[in-house]
């Protein structure tokens, strides 16, 4: 009896709380669907000649409104003009595979927006997030864009490829820019992401030419060649073959999509070992590049070894490959690595710091600032251009000529045609186990002094005669 | 009879699906609101209508039919399976290479919506019924890990079957819901693009404050899996209502007993195993249908596992549990996420909640708190939160609750129905 009105106290209230989160919403619906029935496009009468977009999309409405810098401010979704405020999401993968990294680049965007809103902002607007974990998961990617596509500008992270790819739809609908933190040669051509994908930095399939120019310099005549299936590895083996092509390296063994996370690696060791190549190109995760990294140099691989940037991760020098990784391993860089002796690197260090000063240092917190500063550049045009409709934040990404990160990665441009604009440059590293261990290895925190992740240079942002030549007008590898 | 709604003066209306006024009157209200649900026209309801709350309730009316399915096989007929995941996967794949567009890596014929879906069903039932002999060998937990089994040969299979599940984390694009007669046809409906409703629903508009010549895509897409949820709930209900659904409760009840008094057991558990593997495969077709895009690392242990706490968690053996489950087990992540979001706003202000709420949510690095809004902490993040709860729920529903929801509901009716007389 006791128990039954327990169980009926619960359950009224629960249903008050979907009552309370139901008027909130339901107030939100009517409001939408009264502008969104009208699609009437105002554009804005402003003094300084700026060009006005125009909405695109089914029954959007474009709304002007005064701002206090004088001119006036095209809006859609995700901007108050009244109290300045621009809103944008973040699809991040904040419980599933890639985690550890996704926290890391999510917390760094964190960081780095409250320093510009407490710093006045972008010329008077603040910038809000709004973060939802996605747990890598096509349908919840979906499910989250949904419910706050109608909040938010632009997406200032999108984590992943088959999650974008699924979205792509949703995104070009709304003229919606997005950062996918995914480095798939397919982000840079418009015919592919209608544009709106404001990709960061190079991508696989020439990252990896760049490596193979790498190995070719360095005397390097057959490669075994290990990847993922998919678009990461796919793309990256791609890249290696075209370049293999170009420098006459010969593929010793073609493991293109063979290693699969999870499973028996035995077959792929002994090919590596049999195979006799001068060098190994994997294209894998770090848990699983360590399990065939030790395996293959136990089975007598005496080669040397290099990879996609995400085969690698700092964290591998706390296990018992680390010896190997510093003998025998290139590590590849979009970026700067952490503790990086370049002027950009001082307010990101400076700025985590303050935020998380028990945190260990990571590369990753650079990918999300650089990813941040990106964005920022663009609703910098946007706002200068009187736009900040999703269409006006997107033309602005795209009208960008030169993206500065202060030295923490090479500049990037965004306008003109795929070859004329794809980032061509990446950098090499060598793990270091005694730069590491002597700044205090697994202990440090970002409260320390001269933290670092215990990579020292190889050779600073370059391009291959691979990639130069390289005609860029297509993605290397079809999904 | 009336007034008095137990008693039955025949065996036929006992046994019918609706006995007494009181259910059919709830039914019909029930009918009216998952009706105007999606057209924002009920009061206290109408933000499901919201297209972002629509995307997940669709996605419960998809798993909806999948629960229905396992609820057959585990709830009726006692056979513990976790291969749910393996047949929907099936039924999935059997959609996207009919009905999927072919590309350089992919197979697809392009078959329109009335032969995939079907089919879907119609192979995952065949796959099930290869199945079932292993399930007349063994039962209980030796049959849960047979079944587990086929999820990991399933795994193994969609990573490498390229041409049929895309690539592994990249997948393939699944055939759209609409209408067409033939391949290269234009559609005659479609349940997924915005636009009208049905072009026989356009002369007579009952609800003049909708506009059905401007319906989006998700609300279509409701509609059209309403109307599967309720045919597929139906034919649940009067399966279990036949000689054949007698024989599996026979069967789920003690095996041996069903034997001596003539149930054909081998027949029994054959025929669960195909018609609940019919219900996972149209669920899996309809779910990659609906969601557009699925990698073949989506038919894992966990989509299983949440098959089985739907069913736990609503009520084993019943259609109302079944639904009440999966709309439960679907909706509750994102319930938990707006009263966590709700929570950290009051304990910012100084509603009358602020002192509870702070206690639960850490609004700053410094502050305490077991949940806090952030992507990493302090605490637990909004959505470690929902993995957490989730599995303190199946703990929680098993130990105090085993009939579920449904068996919560069952009580509070009774309450009600002896008021104020109840004791």
């Amino acid at each position: 009896m006791r128990r039954k009105i327990a169980w009926l106290i619960m359950l009224v209230a629960f249903t008050l709380v979907v009552a309370a989160c139901g008027d909130d919403d339901g107030g939100e619906t009517t409001t939408t669907a009264e502008s969104g029935g009208g699609e009437t496009t105002t554009t804005a009468e402003s003094g300084g000649g700026e060009t006005t977009t125009t909405a695109a999309g089914g029954g959007e409405t474009t709304t002007t409104a005064a701002s206090s810098s004088g001119g006036e401010m095209l809006t859609d979704f995700g901007v108050d003009a009244e109290n300045k405020v621009i809103k944008l999401g973040l699809l991040a993968d904040l419980t599933g595979a890639f985690a550890p990294l996704v926290i890391d680049i999510t917390d760094a965007q964190s960081v780095y927006w409250d320093n510009v809103n407490a710093e006045g902002g972008i010329d008077g607007w603040t910038v809000e997030l709004v973060i939802e974990d996605t747990n890598y998961n096509v349908e919840q990617h979906i499910e989250k864009y949904e419910k706050i596509r109608e909040e938010v500008v632009a997406i200032a992270q999108s984590t992943g490829s088959p999650t974008n790819v699924a979205n792509l739809d949703a995104f070009k609908e709304d003229d919606m820019l997005f950062i996918p933190l995914s480095w798939y040669s397919g982000w840079g051509i418009p015919e592919f992401d209608g544009g709106l994908a404001f990709e960061q930095n190079t991508n696989y399939c020439i990252e990896a030419m760049n490596l193979m120019g790498f190995i070719n310099e360095n005397g390097g005549t057959s490669v075994a060649l290990i990847t993922f299936p998919g678009d990461y590895g796919q793309d990256a083996a791609a890249g290696v073959k075209l370049a293999a092509d170009f420098y006459g390296i010969n593929i010793a063994y073609d493991g293109e999509a063979v290693v699969i996370p999870g499973q028996d690696q035995t077959p792929v060791i002994t090919e590596i070992v049999n195979s006799g190549a001068d060098w190994v190109f994997a294209t894998t995760n770090p848990s699983t590049f360590a399990e065939i990294l030790g395996g293959a140099v136990q089975g007598g691989y005496a080669g040397m070894w290099t990879g996609s940037l995400p085969t690698y991760d700092f964290r591998l020098l706390d296990t018992p490959v680390a010896p190997i990784l510093d003998q025998v391993f290139y590590q590849s860089a979009y970026q700067v690595t952490w503790g990086s002796d370049v002027p950009g690197m001082a307010p990101v260090e400076e700025a985590m710091k303050a935020a998380y000063p028990d945190r260990r240092p990571s590369d990753a917190f650079v990918i999300g600032w650089n990813e941040s500063i990106a964005i920022h550049e663009a609703l910098k045009v946007a706002i200068a251009n009187g736009d900040l409709t999703r269409a006006g934040v997107a033309a602005a990404a795209n009208s960008l000529t030169s993206v500065d990160f202060n030295g923490t990665s090479p500049a990037q441009s965004y306008a003109g045609t795929p070859n004329e604009y794809v980032q061509r440059l990446s950098a090499v590293y060598k793990p270091s186990l005694e730069a590491y261990t002597a700044a205090g290895g697994v202990e440090q925190t970002l409260s320390g002094e001269n933290t670092t992740t215990g990579s020292i240079l190889a050779k600073d942002f370059f391009m291959s005669e691979a990639t130069e030549a390289f005609d860029y007008t297509s993605p290397c590898y079809e999904l | 009879m009336r007034g008095r709604p137990n008693l039955y003066t025949s065996y036929r209306s006992e046994m019918a699906l609706l006995p007494t006024t009181t259910k059919r009157v709830s039914m019909a209200l029930l009918l009216i609101i998952a009706t105007l649900l999606p057209l924002s026209a009920l009061p206290l309801l109408g933000f499901l209508g919201d297209s972002s709350w629509l995307v997940i309730v669709n996605r419960a009316l998809v798993f909806a039919v999948g629960a229905l399915g396992l609820n057959l096989l585990t709830g009726v007929a006692g056979q513990v399976s976790l291969g749910h995941a393996f047949f929907m996967a099936v039924g999935a794949y059997t959609a996207v290479v009919l009905g999927g567009e072919p590309g350089n890596t992919v197979w697809g014929l392009e078959l329109p919506i009335w032969i995939w879906l079907p089919a879907a069903g119609v192979v995952a039932a065949l796959v099930g019924i290869l199945v079932a002999p292993t399930a007349v060998r063994v039962r209980g937990l030796y049959l849960a890990f047979v079944t587990l089994g086929l999820v990991f040969i399933g795994e193994h299979l969609w990573r490498n079957l390229g041409k049929v599940a895309g690539g592994p984390t990249t997948g393939r694009d699944w055939p759209a819901l609409e209408f067409s007669w033939w391949r290269g046809m234009e559609p005659v409906i479609s349940f997924s693009e915005d636009g009208p409703l049905w072009w026989f629903l356009r002369p007579v508009n009952l609800l003049p404050w909708v506009d059905i010549e401007e319906m989006s895509g998700e609300v279509k897409t409701y509609f059209f899996l309403l109307v599967g949820v309720i045919v597929f709930a139906l034919l649940a209900k009067n399966l279990m209502r036949t000689r054949v659904g007698r024989s599996w409760a026979a069967i789920r009840d003690r095996d041996i007993a069903a034997e001596v008094m003539g149930v054909n057991e081998a027949k029994g558990k054959t025929q669960a195993f195909a018609i609940s593997s019919f219900y996972a495969g149209v669920a899996g077709a309809l779910f990659g249908a609906v969601v557009g895009r699925l990698i073949p690392e989506t038919w894992n242990l966990l989509l299983s596992v949440e098959f089985i706490a739907i069913i736990l968690i609503g009520g084993a053996g019943t259609v109302t549990g079944a639904l009440l489950g999966t709309l439960f087990v679907v909706m509750l992540p994102r319930v938990v996420e707006e009263f966590t979001v709700w929570l950290a706003a009051q304990a910012e202000g100084d509603g009358i909640f602020s002192g509870v709420a702070d206690i639960f949510i850490a609004t700053s690095p410094d502050d305490f708190g077991l949940v806090s809004t952030g992507a990493a902490g302090p605490g637990l993040s909004i959505f470690q939160l929902n993995i957490v709860l989730f599995g303190v729920l199946i703990v929680v529903f098993l130990i105090v609750e085993p009939l579920g929801l449904y068996g919560i509901w069952i009580k509070i009716r009774n309450y009600w129905k002896g008021w104020p007389f109840t004791y």
